[in-house]
Parts: C-alpha cells; sequence; structure tokens
C-alpha cells in the first residue's frame, strides 16, 4: 500500500492522537490474510476522503506498545480517532462502505 | 480461441497439476497490484477477477468453468454491473425483496442504474457515488435484514475503475442478511449465543484434551519424532485427534444451541454456490443476447 503512510509506537501519539483531523488506523499484520484481502478497501478509503482524513497502517508485531495500549486482540482492527479520540472501532473484514460510512459520519461531525 | 483466453486455460491446467492454485491463480491474499497486472495480462477486468477468485475459492475447475462459459471478446465489466444488478434484483436471492421501505428500494435501483451508465461510458462524479451510498445508510427503526440489505447494494455504490474489488465487498452484507434471518427464525438472542459460546469452549476444551492425550501416548510409544513434536499443534496427529475429540463432544451433548452455528455454516456454503452460479448466469447472458446497458 504504496500511498499510505506506516506508523509506529514512536509516532503513533504525535501522527494519531495529536491529529486535528479525523484518522483511520488499520492494525494489520504481515501474516493476515484478510488483512492483505482489506487492503485494496483501505487504500480506496484512504483516496477518497483525501484532505478530509488521514489513513494510516500500523503493523502490531512492529508496535507492541501501541498493541497493548489500545487493547488489539486481532487484525484487521480499524480505529477511528477524532482530535486523539477513539470514536469508532471495528474488527474483521467488512465492506468499504460501512468503514467509509462511519468515517464519513466523523467528517461531518468534524466539519 | 483467443492467446488471451488459451494462455489463460493453460495456466489453470498448470495450477491444477501441480496442486498449487494459489501461486497461479490470484486469491483473497494477493495483492491488489498483482491482481491488476494478472487481470491486463489476460485482458480481463480487473472487477471481474476479483469475483471469479472470489468465488472459485481455490478451486481450478471453478476458474475453468467461467473462463471457457466466456465468450470471445467479451466484455468482462458488464459480467460484474451485471453480477451486482442480478445480486440486487433476483427475486429470490436478490437484496431488493428484503428490503420494504419504497424509498429505499429506489436508493438501490439508483446504484444500479450509476453502473449501468458508467458502462454505457457516460461520467458518473465521485460525488454522485458518495450520495448514493449516503442515502442508503440505514435508519434507526430498520430491522437487520433491511439494513443488512441496503448496506448490501451501498457497499457496490463506488466506481469500478477506481474500486474494482466493490462486487466482492457485497458478499460481508450478504452473509450478515442470512444470519440476521436464521437468528430471526430461531428467536436468536444474546442469552442463546452466550450458552452457546460457552458450550463452544467447552467443545474445544474437549477436543484439545483429547488431542493432547493422543499426542502424549504416541510420545510415550517413540511414535514421534522430533521435528514432530515442535509442530505438534500442526500434525495429522494431532488435528484428527483434535476433530474426533470435538466429534464425541457434540455426540455425547447433543444441545439446540448448536442449530444457530450448523445453519450458518450451510447458509454461508449456500451463499457461495449461488453467488457462483450467478455470476456463471452473468457469464453465459453475455452470448445468449446481445449485450445490453439499459437498466
Amino acid at each position: 500500500m504504496a500511498n499510505i503512510e506506516k506508523i509506529t509506537d514512536a509516532n503513533f501519539s504525535e501522527k494519531v492522537l495529536g491529529a486535528d483531523r479525523p484518522v483511520l488506523v488499520d492494525f494489520t499484520a504481515a501474516w493476515c490474510g484478510p488483512c492483505k484481502a482489506m487492503a485494496p478497501a483501505v487504500e480506496d478509503i484512504a483516496r477518497e476522503y483525501d484532505g478530509e482524513a488521514t489513513v494510516y497502517l500500523m503493523d502490531i508485531d512492529e508496535s507492541p506498545d501501541t498493541r497493548h495500549g489500545q487493547g488489539i486482540m486481532g487484525v484487521p482492527t480499524f480505529m477511528i480517532f477524532n482530535h486523539g479520540e477513539m470514536i469508532e472501532r471495528f474488527s474483521g473484514s467488512m465492506s468499504r462502505s460501512k468503514l467509509a460510512a462511519a468515517l464519513e459520519a466523523v467528517v461531518a461531525d468534524a466539519g | 480461441m483467443s492467446q488471451n483466453r488459451s494462455s489463460l486455460l493453460a495456466l489453470i491446467d498448470n495450477a491444477e497439476r501441480s496442486g498449487k492454485a494459489d501461486s497461479a491463480l490470484p486469491f483473497y491474499a494477493t495483492p491488489a497490484s498483482e491482481i491488476a497486472a494478472f487481470a491486463s495480462q489476460h485482458a480481463l477486468d480487473i472487477s471481474f477477477v476479483y469475483l471469479v477468485m472470489t468465488f472459485a475459492t481455490g478451486d481450478t475447475a471453478v476458474w475453468r468453468r467461467m473462463i471457457e462459459a466466456l465468450p470471445e471478446d467479451a466484455d468482462t465489466r458488464l459480467v460484474t454491473v451485471r453480477w451486482i444488478s442480478w445480486l440486487w434484483d433476483d427475486p429470490e436471492i436478490g437484496f431488493r425483496a428484503r428490503i420494504q421501505d419504497s424509498v429505499m428500494r429506489a436508493n438501490g435501483d439508483a446504484i444500479c442504474a450509476l453502473h449501468h451508465r458508467a458502462i454505457r461510458g457516460e461520467p458518473v462524479a465521485r460525488s454522485a457515488w458518495r450520495q448514493a451510498r449516503a442515502k442508503l445508510l440505514p435508519s434507526g427503526d430498520s430491522d437487520a435484514v433491511e439494513a443488512a440489505a441496503a448496506e448490501g447494494i451501498a457497499a457496490a455504490a463506488w466506481d469500478l475503475d477506481r474500486s474494482p474489488g466493490v462486487a466482492t465487498d457485497m458478499i460481508y452484507p450478504w452473509k450478515a442478511i442470512l444470519f440476521a434471518e436464521i437468528g430471526r427464525d430461531l428467536e436468536w438472542d444474546t442469552s442463546k449465543q452466550k450458552a452457546a459460546d460457552e458450550r463452544r469452549n467447552h467443545m474445544v476444551a474437549a477436543a484439545r484434551a483429547h488431542a493432547e492425550a493422543a499426542v502424549e501416548k504416541a510420545r510415550k510409544l517413540g511414535e514421534l519424532s522430533s521435528e514432530q513434536l515442535e509442530n505438534v499443534a500442526t500434525s495429522p496427529l494431532y488435528q484428527n485427534a483434535y476433530n474426533q475429540g470435538a466429534n464425541d463432544f457434540l455426540t455425547q451433548f447433543p444441545s439446540e444451541l448448536d442449530r444457530y452455528g450448523d445453519r450458518t455454516r450451510v447458509a454461508v456454503a449456500d451463499l457461495y454456490r449461488q453467488g457462483r452460479e450467478g455470476l456463471l448466469q452473468q457469464i453465459e447472458s453475455l452470448s445468449a443476447a446481445p449485450v445490453s446497458t439499459a437498466t
């Protein structure tokens, strides 16, 4: 997913909790097949909401502190934040429309 | 037969012979860029490749059936659009029949119309797709089946050029529809689900105990190599004993609580069979009648 920035424990606070616009984080792992299947959907959402929200990827194996801190029990997990507050959380595969609707609701509130 | 189709059928033959379909043909974990390259190489629309690989589930016979049924120079994007319309409209399977609200039905119809406009080459703005999705957000008083049916058609409301995988997204809400209908039939509620989860935990514990006892017995008899002992949980001995333990538990303690799980498993298998058959129908429709993109 070349067009989505990957974040780690080192910059999660700055990029997500300190962001001034809605953020969708896709918690993923290299070994996770469903995460790979969801990857095109996450890319589509990143393109669709470019300029309105930011989408990041986080590999849970490379970022154990955030994994524990956010209580990630499985992947894929998607979390939507606004001004540092976690607004929505989903686990497992889903349609891009469902994920987009949740993000759009936060974007609308933020606007 | 076109060169593209011959080379693809040869690839399917090789995959069949080698028994390694997933390394030769795209599957759910194949990166999007490789799916796009595969589609381009074989002159197929990417959205069509997503559908075939989803319903083939690694079965080369399904790939062969789909590709052999394609007419020469078929417009495979049209197959995808017709499949979306079929899953929306079909009187038995379709999502449309699950929605009572006439406005919501019309909003679903509008999404199919947008796809047909796009395939005729008419421009459809990104905002039109977005508005179409927004109109299908369930209201608070929608029941679970109706809400999932609306989500099902909303799942397809994206430009296929930019988002070729959206037709397969319809499968998630399709499952949700079927599960909600089964739940309604069985009057399934959270307390029954909690009890079913507890029963499953007991079954897993019994199956693990059975498998571990089988491994211990084999170890004492010296029947396991050191390599097998390192990966014992994935060994056939462990897996077979685990399955036997689970079956013994289910036979010894039959319960009505298994009905929901049993029915949803059957429903998912039916979903994939129906989706496959529906896709084949759309492929065959290309040669059965002149190409029409009218809605």
